[in-house]
């Protein structure tokens, strides 16, 4: 419950349409604590991209 | 001014109801081997509109059977009697505690976050059985603290909404800026008021922060709320994820598959339409 947001109503990790993974990969990179283990961070971003990228291809192929 | 402490936020909360009664026996009883369907219909069929909640969720997107459960019965058979029983649990709090006129509003998007967190919780531990059914319910009333203080103060509810969109930021940040309590420390002494189990009173007060010896629930739901704000990063919600406790997220990313599986569905959950 500690998400993004404001409104509790808010809707987390709503992209609306296609994902630009790098785009997505950037903000996450950005966003992550510093001193956070170098692993832990490539393991997250590669989860978020695994995740999101995963998305994208559902949608891709109809 | 001074800052607005637990006990405040407790006393404001004159209008929140005692918990139900059929939550605290669901809760005071963690077994779900001990379920009786036939007592917990009996109980449910005196409350229509929460059996019409029931289904509705029964029949949501989690379970991928839109439309086809029709009674508790099925339910039952469909999803398990151990996953009915937390899905009476959530529609049952979110039935007490939904508050009324423009505080509902509110609420509604906090059920809608916590069955969010409930269903990613429960992929954390495993997606079934008992130590999954435990970890939806943590994720479920994890952020209870927030809830009571849209409920009882929603004037200071407002103004982290305002600060929060102001600088997107978390709620948390946004709180300790304002000096309001942290939801945790709100959510665990309405927990122990409430006489919740300890081990979901320890998810509830420690999630945020967990200590060296927390427990497995409690780095679910800590891990749980991580993917919430990194995918609230990700999606250009939030500036930063905020603290994140590394011993808890190895001990989670040392099973890459229910990670990923909990990230998928926090996301899908987040994206539909509430059923509670």
């Amino acid at each position: 419950m500690n998400t993004a947001s404001s409104t509790p109503a808010a809707s987390v990790g709503s992209l609306n349409g296609q994902v630009d993974l790098a785009e997505v990969t950037s903000r996450l990179s950005r966003g992550l604590p510093p001193g956070l283990s170098a692993d832990l961070e490539r393991a997250l971003l590669e989860l978020a991209q695994l995740t999101l990228g995963g998305e994208d291809n559902e949608t891709d192929n109809g | 001014m001074r800052p607005t402490t637990v006990e405040d936020v407790l006393n404001a909360l004159r209008d929140l109801p005692s918990v139900p009664a059929l939550v605290s026996e669901l809760l005071a009883d963690l077994d779900p081997d001990e379920v009786d369907l036939s007592k917990l219909a009996a109980r449910l069929g005196r409350d229509p509109a929460l059996v019409s909640k029931v289904l509705r969720v029964a029949n949501s997107p989690f379970y991928g059977l839109a439309g086809r459960v029709q009674s508790l019965q099925e339910a039952a058979t469909v999803i398990g009697l151990r996953s009915l029983r937390s899905v009476i649990l959530a529609a049952s709090m979110s039935q007490a505690l939904r508050g009324s006129g423009a505080v509902a509003a509110a609420t509604d998007g906090f059920w809608r976050e916590a069955l969010a967190s409930a269903v990613c919780c429960r992929a954390l531990a495993g997606g079934r059985g008992a130590a999954a059914e435990h970890a939806f319910v943590a994720g479920l009333l994890h952020g209870l603290g927030r809830l009571a203080l849209c409920v009882g103060m929603p004037d200071q509810q407002a103004a982290i909404s305002a600060y929060c969109d102001a600088r997107r930021c978390d709620w948390a940040s946004a709180a300790a800026e304002l000096e309001l309590p942290h939801y945790a420390a709100i959510g665990e002494a309405l927990a122990v008021r409430w006489h919740f189990p300890p081990s979901l009173v320890r998810a509830i007060a420690q999630h945020a922060a967990p200590p060296a010896d927390a427990d497995l629930l409690v780095r679910i739901v800590h891990v749980a709320d991580v993917i919430a704000r990194c995918n609230a990063v990700a999606s250009g919600e939030l500036e930063q994820v905020g603290f994140i406790d590394e011993p808890s997220l190895r001990l989670m990313l040392s099973a890459p598959d229910r990670m990923c599986e909990a990230w998928r569905s926090l996301r899908s959950a987040m994206t539909m339409e509430s059923y509670l």
